[in-house]
């Protein structure tokens, strides 16, 4: 919220320089974004008063002023300006002065003639037009009223200010206001809050004849103040409030509606102003709207409303939506005669949804939202009366019409001493809390061990003894809180058995080279498309966000492959030679769809890699040495159908019949739908089947005592023989002897018959109780070629 | 007899002093203590001798014998260093040329960094707990005192699935979840991704990290919440690291804080990446509301607690000065590298 430091200091002194105001703000618990002096850039501008206008001998546009700026003769300024005369106060920018945007004047020469600065226009001093609506976009900024030549010009233009920029917290809606930050700026200044003025005259008549006002749905709007004036006179409004108004951020328009907004920053209290000689029948109904109805706003919007948006209507219909925007039919235009203000309390979860749903976001809604004191209505409309009478805008007729069935009372809270002491860390005696809390003027009772505190009008935020704490602590000073260890029940920490696993898992990925990636958990849909997924396929069953950043990041992703696949063909495509990469992150399994419950997260790892020495056997190798080291026992590989990968290059990976992912290279599709045209391999897992196959290490072996035989064989086979069958009947021919079969060549080419391979095996045997005799090696190694000669149609190459 | 052995033993001490290598080291032992040596000739003589003599002469020969061994045994010794010591010479490598390159993967610097706060506060007796990233709105928001329509949602952007499961905004739900299945004393981090539907740029992501923090037990206060944040600062940034307490508000806590730590660039000083104010922001935190622990299933006349969260992207960022949020999600091996090279 953007607050002009003048504003502030009509309502309490601050006689401390802004950067310690902004901080002792910011340390009591008001958030400052920032704060800006506004005429920071401007030097050495003064008022100057004209006292001859010739024209230029050397030019037709030019003219040759005398100006009066408060020095012992006038001095002469060459201007291309022509809306001045002579008497007229302007902005004069003297030699060696600056204007905002850095520009920098000196004295010259203009066409011969010698000007000593020059006068400017109000662009040129960064003050719009709304603000002196005499001031044209090109000619001179004439200044009304007396004025003192030489004078600064930073005070007449009210650029003699700071403006700050409050960070108002959800709490506090009171905030929202000058008035509420004034109370808050009291405590830090040190001074009192002088409350501004709410009094004013009335002119007869009664609002009763004016005006009838109806409440059907007092659920929604808790209070309705409103009063008419007659005899309005539109007409711009003070200099003053529209220099305020525009430094809080507010266009200034006309007298009455600038009083609303004003009020509105001043107090929080976000009002209405009906031209109430179009209202028809001059009758105010606050409802729900009804089924199709429609209005039109005041941004000439027509707007189709549900019953459950709370309309202001007149006797025929909606004409204004409550809380949010007026209707154009009764606003205020310069020929308005009888206005009536409206200063009610809407229920701000109802203004919320109407205005999501409508699309709209104004300045009263954000207001409403966030909490509208409903004890302060009719004070904040005695105060948009106070300045229809101060202005002269216009006539107030007697009374006010002030619908409040359930009256609020002022919240009174007890709050137990020791309590408040322990949540602040800090044994404060009861006495000096109630001190600190009558300087926030919430009136303080000590009751034995008892608070009873009564919050000031302006709070609403106060309901429980921890606000007490927060209250007594952000003023007593959190500078002051202890840095103390927990007592208590000492607990041994532990991680997650999810985190550790993860943290084994990158540990030895990093050790074969991988780097870990992270990618978001959404993707695009289009994604399933370019896995070549079929129409049914299951991994296309993914929760879709209602409100997506774009349909890019649409979908909870089901797989983390497409998202590893973006990830290689981004360094693919910068010219990363080769990458190993891995991402640990959750596949999203919705049980239903749409989502009726939680989806099920489960955990997955994906590696992908690609470059100059990768294979499939090397993604293979890494997904082996992992289940390796978590122990997985009888592991065993199946051809994988899954159509984003190679048909004749991918495999699933089971322990017993749990599936535990799969692998492979890209299918070439694939790789172009991504983008990249190398060959890249990737791996799945599902971790929580990984967990399940995990085994301990089981007991330590002793040392083998006895040595064991290496024996080599090459076997002559068929090319579509499984090597690993065969190394598996190797070692179920060896039985228990057996200790390690390795693969260690495969041969193709001459002498070797085209369709067949050679492939060399080595088998190592040890017996745990004796040195293995040959004849018993023997009996091993025939069994061995037997078994693989009739499996397989292989032979023995000698 | 004498002459004998003294012609022996010169004519063996300039063999050995003229021998060049191990081998012609064995041949000398071989002519002079061999089975057919010239020494072993002597002895194998001695039967000639008179029994007198005998044991006079066979002093002799064993004690010329037992220093042409030492002889022997010095200079094999010598010579085979001095072989060694050539071998070693031809032996010398370039030891300017790169060695042999192993393949070394990191972690990602955001995990890098969740490890090491999970362990400064698993270190302080604090355990892991974690939930779904697909939350409940009641978890979410509710119970930690946001109803719908609350407008402090608004502070936290959300994506919604339908009007009751939602991606979660922060780590908070789990702290619930905990709070209704578990028994003060409770003292818990729940680390994990959250999302908000930030617009992508430089300081945004709609997916990040945080590890949100909660303590419940009797007679917790504030002064506990800050020295555990003192502790964590320390840990996570050396010694001299302290925080600073700010006023703030968060719907689940009261009183709340924003905490600010020393800036470890400048130890407080002031520079650029503190905008020279000595402090970097980097985490809320704040008593847990009793509403919340009354929503919970705990009594708020007994026990008290508080909570606090950290920005993971937020820690790491300035801890390496990474310019752009954008960097961490793109994991382009270049940037994703930079991480293992060093202490992280």
């Amino acid at each position: 919220m953007l607050v002009p430091l003048s504003w502030l200091k009509k309502y309490v002194k601050i006689d401390i320089p802004v950067d310690e105001f902004v901080r002792r703000m910011i340390m009591s618990g008001t958030a400052v974004e920032g704060y800006e002096d506004c005429g920071a850039e401007i030097k050495n501008v003064v008022v100057g008063r004209l006292t001859e206008i010739v024209p230029h001998p050397n030019s037709d546009h030019l003219s040759i002023c005398q100006v009066d700026v408060g020095q012992e003769a006038p001095i002469q300024i060459v201007t291309g300006a022509n809306n001045m005369a002579v008497g007229d106060y302007v902005p004069v920018a003297l030699h060696d002065s600056y204007l905002p945007g850095g520009v920098h004047i000196k004295k010259g020469k203009l066409r011969g003639e010698p000007s000593n600065g020059m006068m400017c226009s109000g662009e040129e001093l960064g003050v719009p037009a709304d603000v002196y609506p005499s001031n044209t976009d090109h000619g001179l900024l004439i200044l009304k009223g007396e004025q003192i030549p030489g004078a600064d010009i930073k005070p007449v233009l009210g650029l003699d200010d700071v403006i700050i920029d409050f960070d108002i917290l959800a709490n506090r809606p009171d905030c929202l206001s000058v008035l509420g930050l004034a109370h808050e700026a009291a405590v830090a200044a040190g001074n009192p809050v002088v409350e501004p003025n709410y009094e004013y005259a009335t002119h007869g008549g009664s609002i009763d004849d004016e005006v009838r006002v109806r409440v059907d749905d007092p659920d929604l709007c808790k209070r309705y103040c409103a009063a008419v004036i007659r005899d309005i006179k539109i007409e711009p409004s003070p200099l003053w409030m529209r220099q305020a108004l525009h430094k809080a951020g507010v266009r200034p328009i006309n007298n009455i509606v600038d009083i609303t907004n004003y009020v509105m920053i001043e107090m929080g209290q976000p009002m209405h102003a009906f031209n109430l000689d179009a209202v028809r029948g001059r009758q105010i109904i606050v409802r729900r709207a009804k089924k199709d109805e429609e209005m039109m706003t005041l941004d000439s919007k027509d707007r189709k409303l549900t019953p459950n948006m709370l309309v202001i209507a007149d006797a025929e219909g909606a004409t204004g939506l409550a809380g949010i925007m007026g209707g154009e039919e009764s606003e205020i235009t310069e020929s308005t005669q009888v206005v009536m203000f409206e200063s009610a309390c809407f229920d701000g979860a109802n203004i919320r949804q109407s205005g999501r749903s409508l699309g709209m976001r104004t300045e009263a809604q954000g207001h409403f939202e966030r909490g509208v004191n409903v004890r302060l209505c009719k004070r904040a409309l005695q105060r948009a009366l106070a300045l229809v009478d101060e202005l002269g805008a216009g006539k107030v007729v007697d009374g006010i019409i002030d619908i409040y069935p359930n009256e609020e009372p002022v919240p009174v809270v007890q709050a137990d001493v020791k309590y408040v002491q322990t949540l602040m860390g800090i044994d404060v005696p009861a006495e000096k809390m109630a001190k600190i809390l009558e300087q926030l003027d919430i009136k303080t009772i000590v009751k034995g061990d008892q608070l009873i505190c009564e919050s000031p009008v302006w709070r609403q935020d106060i309901k429980v003894g921890a606000d007490i704490a927060e209250e007594v602590l952000r003023i007593y000073g959190y500078d002051h809180i202890p840095s103390t260890l927990m007592k208590g029940k000492t607990m041994g920490g532990h991680n997650s058995a999810h985190q550790l696993r993860d943290a084994k898992l990158r540990a030895l990925l990093c050790g074969m080279g991988a780097f870990e990636a992270i990618t978001y958990s959404f993707i695009s849909p289009k994604w399933y498309d370019a896995l070549r997924l079929c129409e049914g396929d299951p991994l296309r069953l993914s929760a879709k966000l209602l409100n997506p950043l774009g349909e890019d990041y649409s979908v909870m992703r089901t797989t983390l492959i497409p998202s590893m696949l973006d990830t290689l063909s981004t360094n693919i495509n910068r010219g990363n030679a080769g990458a190993a990469l891995f991402e640990i992150g959750k596949q999203f399994l919705p049980k239903s769809l749409p989502l009726e419950e939680l989806p099920e997260e489960r955990p997955a790892l994906c590696i992908g890699l690609y470059g100059e020495n990768a294979t499939f056997y090397t993604i293979k190798g890494m997904v082996e040495a992992l289940l390796t080291r978590f122990g997985v026992r009888n592991v065993s590989w199946k051809r994988s159908d899954a159509p984003y990968l190679h048909p004749g290059r991918s495999a699933e990976v089971y322990a017993g019949d749990q599936l535990l992912g799969l692998l492979g290279e890209v299918h070439p599709d694939v790789a172009e739908n991504f983008k990249f045209k190398r060959r890249a391999y990737v791996a799945e897992l599902n971790l929580n089947a990984l967990d399940a196959c995990e085994t301990g290490v089981g007991d330590a072996k002793d040392m083998p005592k006895f040595p064991a035989v290496q024996r080599d064989f090459a076997f002559v086979m068929k090319e579509e023989v499984p090597v690993g069958d065969v190394m598996r009947i190797m070692e179920k021919s060896a039985g228990a002897l057996c200790e390690e079969v390795k693969l260690f060549d495969i041969y193709r080419g001459v002498p070797i018959a085209k369709g067949e391979k050679s492939v060399a095996m080595s088998i190592a045997l040890r017996a745990a109780d004796h040195t293995l005799g040959e004849e018993e090696i023997t009996r091993v190694t025939d069994k061995i070629i037997a078994a693989v000669s009739t499996e397989f149609c292989a032979q023995l190459r000698s | 007899m004498q002459e004998k052995l003294n012609e022996i033993r010169q004519s063996v001490r300039a063999k050995l002093d003229a021998a060049a290598g191990s081998a012609s080291i064995e041949d000398i032992r071989v002519s002079v203590l061999g089975r057919k040596g010239e020494l072993t000739a002597l002895l194998k003589g001695m039967g000639k001798l008179s029994p007198e003599e005998r044991p006079i002469v066979g002093q002799k020969v064993n004690a010329l014998r037992a220093e042409i061994e030492g002889w022997l045994e010095r200079k094999s010794a010598e010579l085979a260093e001095k072989e060694k010591e050539q071998r070693l010479a031809a032996e010398t490598l370039d030891i300017s040329i790169p060695g042999e390159a192993v393949a070394m993967g990191n972690e990602h610097p955001l995990s890098a960094t969740l490890e090491k706060i999970i362990s400064i506060f698993t270190g302080m007796g604090f355990s892991v707990a974690e939930g779904p990233e697909v939350e409940l709105d009641k978890y979410n928001f509710e119970l930690l005192n946001l109803p719908k329509n609350h407008p402090a949602r608004d502070a936290q952007d959300t994506f919604y699935f339908n009007e009751n499961i939602l991606l979660r905004t922060h780590t908070s739900p789990v702290q619930a979840r905990t709070m209704l299945s578990q028994k003060p004393p409770i003292r818990i981090i729940c680390p994990g991704r959250v999302y908000r539907a930030d617009e992508v740029d430089a300081t945004h992501s709609p997916v990040f990290s945080q590890c949100e923090g909660l303590v419940i037990d009797e007679g917790i206060t504030m002064g506990d919440l800050k020295g555990t944040l003192d502790t964590f600062a320390r840990e996570l940034y050396g010694e001299g690291i302290s925080t600073r307490f700010r006023p703030s508000f968060f719907p689940f806590t009261e009183p709340s804080a924003e905490v600010d730590v020393t800036c470890a660039a400048c130890k407080g000083k002031g520079c650029r990446i503190c905008k020279g104010t000595g402090w970097i922001e980097i985490l809320g935190a704040g008593m847990v509301n009793p509403n919340v622990l009354e929503m919970c299933g705990i009594d708020p006349t007994k026990y008290t607690g508080f909570a606090f969260g950290i920005g993971i992207e937020r820690v790491t960022n300035l801890k390496y000065n990474v310019p752009d949020m954008r960097l961490l999600f793109e994991n382009d091996l270049r940037f994703l590298s930079q991480f293992g090279k060093g202490r992280v």
